[in-house]
């Protein structure tokens, strides 16, 4: 993918609406230990053993964003979030994924929403496993941001809806 | 200590302990718990004479809380009773929309349990004052 397509896809006005939720909402959950590690454009979401939540926003744009925990991470974080131990294998891990993505999606769609662009948040999906890749159809826009907290590492996988065309590239 | 009988309605069951958690940390009053897992449940468990004041995510499978608290207001009687929206939706938009359905107040997630008593605080508040304190109920 081209530069020229990403930032037809990921405004720099709408990428930085995404960071700043991450900042504000994973701030808050751990304590205000989050550190920013890098970002890659083309690889796709891969832990040995994590769980991921992810949540759909549609309106005026399209996008599919994925929260990756790694095990250790997971077990960190949901214990910060909920303020009781959460076993790993168990519903209210997956509850709290869930929790975990839709607390970042609010908070997305209301930073979206200041800078005059309105979309609709999904219900999340969870899914726990080992040698996980979230794969994406190749042609679609996408980007992952990788951070580190007290709790442990974690990345956001923003995918864009719209395709892109190479025939005519 | 108070006792005023709070419906917690959310889908995640996580949530609903955090939420209960947090209230009881409040020590505004002796809440006592009814649980609801989404708007569908919550309505059938919901009666206008067994609650005091109501705990409702909006973000739901089945029925979400806007359409909840819109269904359950239509019962009736329900003037007295606070429908607090607890939600990661924090647009202008989603909260008009609540309130038109006539919640009464939100709190966005995460919260803290002091950002939960500042939010509560004015509406107990306001509540003991025109029921003149019937809403209290003893156990």
């Amino acid at each position: 993918m081209s530069n020229e397509d990403f930032a037809e896809d990921f405004s720099a006005t709408h990428i930085e609406c995404l960071k700043k939720s991450i900042e504000v909402s994973f701030n808050f959950i751990s304590d205000n230990s989050l550190k920013f590690t890098g970002e890659n454009t083309n690889s796709v979401l891969w832990m040995s053993e994590g769980i991921v939540g992810i949540i759909s926003l549609v309106g005026d744009l399209s996008w599919s964003v994925s929260l990756g925990l790694p095990k250790q991470s997971a077990i960190n974080m949901a214990k910060l979030f909920a303020g009781f131990d959460i076993a790993y294998d168990s519903d209210d891990m997956d509850d709290v994924t869930g929790e975990l993505i839709n607390v970042l999606a609010g908070d997305i769609v209301a930073q979206l929403d200041a800078v005059g662009t309105s979309v609709d948040m999904s219900l999340p999906t969870v899914a726990r496993g080992n040698q996980m890749e979230v794969h994406v159809p190749d042609r679609l826009p996408r980007i992952q941001l990788h951070y580190t907290s007290n709790e442990g590492d974690f990345a956001i996988s923003l995918t864009s809806g719209k395709f892109h065309d190479r025939r005519n590239k | 200590m108070l006792k005023l009988r709070a419906l917690v309605v959310d889908d995640s069951r996580v949530m609903r302990n955090m939420v209960m958690e947090n209230l009881k940390r409040t020590g505004l009053a002796e809440f006592i718990f009814t649980e609801a897992s989404d708007g569908k449940d919550a309505l059938k468990k919901f009666h206008p004479k067994k609650f005091d004041i109501a705990f409702v995510d909006i973000h739901m499978p089945n029925m979400d809380g806007i359409e909840f608290v819109d269904k359950a207001r239509e019962k009736g009687e329900t003037e007295n009773i606070p429908f607090i929206m607890i939600t990661s939706e924090k647009t202008m938009g989603k909260m008009t929309e609540a309130t038109d359905a006539g919640a009464n107040s939100y709190i966005c997630k995460p919260f803290t349990t002091l950002e939960l008593r500042k939010k509560l605080v004015p509406i107990i508040d306001k509540l003991s004052k025109t029921s003149g304190g019937d809403f209290f109920h003893s156990l």
